[in-house]
């Protein structure tokens, strides 16, 4: 089957590369990424001396044939990671040319999910502009990943963007912790942002923030004098380009130093992602 | 003020000016749209920057329609008129008045005022173009204009200004503006008069610069300041004309033309006397050095005074020829023989007095500087004595009974009680009129003050004229009788009227008789010479004025000369006027003594000094209203109303001017 998100050649680039939080998970199935909770697997974790009432088969006898000690070898317990993406679908996503900053995202999102799927770990996905558009539960199956796929297809620019509000809504609906993947341009207020994901963090929820941006919303391109028209609201503004280029380079660049900042003292990664730059590049952002 | 637009053809292109409003106006309103993201910043900066850009933006559309308009005016030629003109086609007569008097020698910055004058009047002339004429008048005390009409010799009048020397004269300016209009009378085309000059105040000051409709008037002031000055503004000596061995005082009047006390050294210079004396002066005030002489032999003597010197030095020094007398002559109509005789035998006693009896119909000359005494005239030709006052002459008039009172009047007497159609009448009494006297301090009673000159009031009259109350300022009633008729009056004019009312017949008292009458005629024509001024002006005359001497003495068949102090010679002629001889030299052109002769002979002297006039340096108005054509600063000014001021360079500079202020405000806005 074909994909629009996702073509032959980012499969064949993702091959590479492989879904791996960099915090431990919790699942609900034993699968390749470790968990927080020890258990048994074949990824050892470390010794300790024996206690009355362990699990005499976790003795390691080799040891205690050397040192005469009793030490219980202890292993990290195998789970299957989730995954849980949130792609900002708002009006202002729509904004690029030839391809949308929406379009660079979906892309992205494709991508993630068939690295996800491709481990049989769970990955469930939000679309929300100024509320949850559709919501796909975690899963790791191919028809799963299929259905995700169509649904990015089936996914054009909606209204404004509040990304506070789609977050506070589906805090509800993800009860396994994972790995939470924010893509939008955030052209909205910061400090909400954040206060909408401090209970995932909470929890205990590795963020990924991917600030996708289009490079004439980096840098203003020469158009003179000019009546800007707002994607989301329709609003107009006649500005002269050249006199406001500086100051809105800067006034952006503020915001990306402030988003960047907020999300280091979280301990939340931020990601600038430019449109013009091959999205390929962003799944090592993932890789710890 | 006036413009004309060389190339008026072009002045749709002024609707160009409105590009840059009308482009900033379309793109204001209809910016192409641009679908953007978000516009939470952009907005925020909109806001936050409108302030600065609204005024950043009309500053720039109004440079650039400003510059639009300079450079489309500039295509059009314009011709700034500032005062007048506008009609460049019409052929055009200048006749340039440049003031040549003495105060245009007062130097500033280098430069004499005359100097500037002239340099602006070359100036003015470089203006005209074919076609035109132009003349210069010299303004000085007698005008003279270079042509005789005016000219297309541009160049000859260049050349003529720039040999021209400025003279010593006084200006009189009402000549040489009608020698000016008379110039240019019944030519055709635009007739221009400019004047250049100081337009010093005591010259200038009610000078009416109207001039006939189709001529047109420009002045132009040289000389900035007010200049500082001091000069010798009068040489006096009292009295006037001394006798031999007698005493003369010297007034050295002084005078500080600025705005600062001054202190200034006076020096005398006569025969061998050498005096000096330092005078204080007030801002602008005068005072004045006073030097006590004797004067020796009788004749005509110089006396030089010169001043500190000071930055304008032609009225430092001032001349006076002081005519020293051994007799004063004397000069006795006898219209009543008995009064005449007392008088004449009374003077022939009196060493300084020569006494000539005239006959009832026997007039002196009107010039004739001897003093006259009138006995029982009746006022008939009263003109002729008024004269002889008005020139400074004593006379003393005994007026006969029945002497009309208009005739008084003739003479410039007046009072309250004089009446038209009176006469003074004769008047008896049975008790003798006595006198008094009216002013004890007047210097004819300072003979009597002991005693032993007797009483000037002790005569007895049994008979008077009736005469009218007579008091004005001028006169000093000496003596009266007790009933206040007025007995002798002293009328002061430039000369010395006595007005004598004491009957010396013997049968009308006995004052004739009386030991007084003797000292009190001879105190009276001995004082009254300090208050006439006869003589003073004789031989003294101003830079620019003929010299003359009477030449009745002289042998007409000799080479007669005027010589200055220098040696320089003039020419003299002699002329006739009323069957009597006269030398006649110049005019005169600078100050100092001349001397005239025949062969090696001395005939007389003649002292040409300052004249006081162009001493105050101070400006006044240049122009008055009625010309509606005020005063410019230089030629380059009147020429410029003339031909006009062609804008087109100023035009092209502003274009640029306005481009580049422009371009730092697109600079300015894009860095802000």
């Amino acid at each position: 089957m074909k994909f629009k998100y996702l073509r032959a050649e980012d499969i064949r680039a993702l091959q590479r590369l492989a879904f791996e939080p960099r915090s431990l998970v919790e699942g609900h199935l034993a699968g390749r990424h470790r968990s927080t909770a020890i258990g048994s697997s074949t990824e050892f974790r470390d010794y300790r001396p024996y206690v009355p009432g362990d699990d005499l088969r976790r003795v390691d006898w080799r040891v205690l044939a050397r040192t005469d000690r009793f030490y219980l070898r202890t292993h990290n317990q195998e789970t299957n990671a989730a995954c849980h993406v949130f792609l900002d679908s708002s009006a202002s996503m729509g904004f690029g040319a030839p391809a949308s900053k929406l379009d660079y995202g979906s892309f992205f999102v494709a991508g993630l999910a068939y690295l996800v799927a491709r481990r049989h770990d769970a990955i469930s996905l939000h679309l929300f502009d100024d509320a949850v558009r559709a919501f796909f539960p975690a899963g790791s199956t191919t028809r799963h990943l299929h259905t995700l796929l169509r649904a990015l297809e089936a996914n054009p620019p909606g209204a404004r963007t509040s990304l506070a509000v789609a977050l506070q809504h589906s805090l509800g609906r993800l009860r396994r912790r994972g790995t939470l993947v924010l893509v939008s341009d955030f052209f909205d207020d910061a400090g909400a942002i954040f206060d909408a994901l401090n209970p995932y963090l909470h929890r205990g929820f590795e963020i990924h923030l991917f600030h996708v941006l289009d490079p004439e919303e980096l840098q203003l391109p020469e158009r003179g004098l000019a009546t800007f028209v707002d994607l989301e609201t329709n609003g107009r503004v006649v500005a002269h380009t050249p006199s406001i280029r500086k100051l809105y380079e800067q006034a952006m660049a503020d915001h990306i130093r402030n988003l960047r900042e907020l999300a280091r003292r979280r301990h939340v990664r931020y990601t600038l992602a430019r449109t013009d730059a091959p999205h390929i590049a962003l799944y090592d952002r993932l890789i710890p | 003020m006036n413009m004309l637009w060389q190339h008026f053809a072009l002045w749709p292109w002024l609707a160009l000016i409105a590009a840059p409003l009308l482009i900033h106006l379309f793109a204001l309103t209809r910016p192409p749209a641009y679908r953007f993201s978000s516009l939470e910043f952009i907005r925020r900066i909109v806001r936050r920057t409108r302030r600065i850009e609204r005024p950043q933006d009309w500053l720039i559309w109004l440079l650039r329609t400003l510059a639009i308009a300079a450079a489309v005016l500039m295509f059009l030629r314009p011709l700034l008129f500032v005062r007048g003109g506008g009609d460049v086609h019409t052929a055009r007569h200048v006749v340039l008045v440049v003031d040549a008097s003495a105060s245009m020698s007062s130097v500033e910055n280098a430069q004499s005022r005359f100097s500037s004058a002239c340099s602006e009047a070359a100036e003015i002339l470089g203006g005209l173009g074919a076609g035109d004429t132009a003349n210069v008048v010299w303004m000085k005390a007698k005008p003279e204009a270079v042509f005789p009409s005016s000219g297309i010799n541009f160049s000859y009048l260049r050349d003529s200004l720039r040999r021209a020397r400025v003279t010593s004269e006084a200006a009189d300016v009402a000549s040489a503006l009608k020698l000016g209009v008379d110039l240019l009378s019944g030519l055709p085309g635009r007739k221009e008069i400019c004047i250049l000059s100081d337009f010093q105040k005591t010259n200038w000051e009610g000078v009416d610069f109207k001039l006939p409709p189709e001529y047109k008037l420009f002045t132009v002031r040289v000389g900035a300041s007010d200049g500082d000055n001091r000069a010798l503004a009068r040489l006096t000596a009292q009295p006037v004309e001394p006798l031999a061995g007698e005493t003369l005082t010297l007034y050295a009047e002084v005078r500080n033309f600025s705005p600062s006390p001054r202190k200034a050294t006076v020096y005398l210079n006569f025969d061998e006397r050498h005096e000096q004396q330092e005078v204080s002066l007030e801002a602008w005030g005068q005072a004045a050095a006073v030097f006590t002489l004797r004067a020796g032999q009788a004749g005509s003597f110089p006396v030089t005074v010169r001043l500190s010197e000071d930055a304008f030095a032609g009225d430092n020094v001032r001349q006076l020829l002081l005519r020293v007398r051994d007799r004063l002559p004397i000069k006795i109509l006898a219209s009543e023989p008995e009064t005449a005789g007392y008088w004449r035998r009374a003077l022939e006693t009196l060493p300084w007095a020569q006494v000539t009896m005239l006959a009832s119909n026997q007039w002196p000359a009107e010039e004739a500087d001897d003093i006259l005494l009138l006995s029982g005239w009746d006022g008939a030709g009263a003109e002729t004595v008024a004269k002889r006052l008005q020139a400074g002459r004593m006379t003393i008039w005994q007026p006969a009974p029945e002497t009309p009172q208009e005739r008084l009047a003739a003479l410039g007497i007046a009072g309250p009680g004089l009446a038209t159609n009176g006469v003074l009448s004769w008047e008896t009494a049975r008790e003798p009129y006595r006198l008094t006297v009216a002013s004890p301090d007047d210097p004819c009673f300072a003979l009597f003050g002991h005693g032993e000159y007797g009483d000037p009031a002790g005569g007895s009259f049994l008979g008077r004229l009736r005469l009218p109350r007579l008091d004005q300022p001028s006169s000093d009633l000496l003596l009266a009788y007790r009933d206040q008729v007025p007995a002798l009056i002293r009328f002061r004019f430039p000369g010395v009227l006595y007005l004598w009312n004491l009957p010396l017949q013997s049968a009308a008292g006995d004052w004739a008789a009386r030991p007084e009458f003797l000292p009190l005629l001879a105190e009276l024509l001995l004082s009254g010479r300090t208050f006439a001024s006869s003589g003073a002006g004789s031989g003294t005359l101003y830079p620019g004025q003929m010299a003359s001497l009477p030449a009745e003495q002289a042998p007409l068949n000799t080479a007669f000369t005027l010589e200055d102090e220098q040696g320089g010679k003039l020419l003299v002629e002699a002329r006739e006027s009323n069957a009597k001889v006269y030398l006649a030299a110049g005019p005169v052109k600078e100050t100092g003594l001349y001397r005239w002769k025949a062969g090696d002979e001395t005939l007389g002297w003649s002292v040409v000094n300052f004249p006081i006039v162009e001493s105050d340096l101070r400006g006044g108005a240049a122009s008055s209203p009625t010309t509606g054509s005020p005063a410019m600063s230089s030629g380059r000014e009147v020429r410029q109303a003339q031909t006009g001021l062609n804008l087109w360079p100023g035009l092209v500079a502003l274009a640029g001017l306005f481009l580049l202020m422009e371009s730092v405000a697109v600079w300015g806005a894009s860095k802000t």
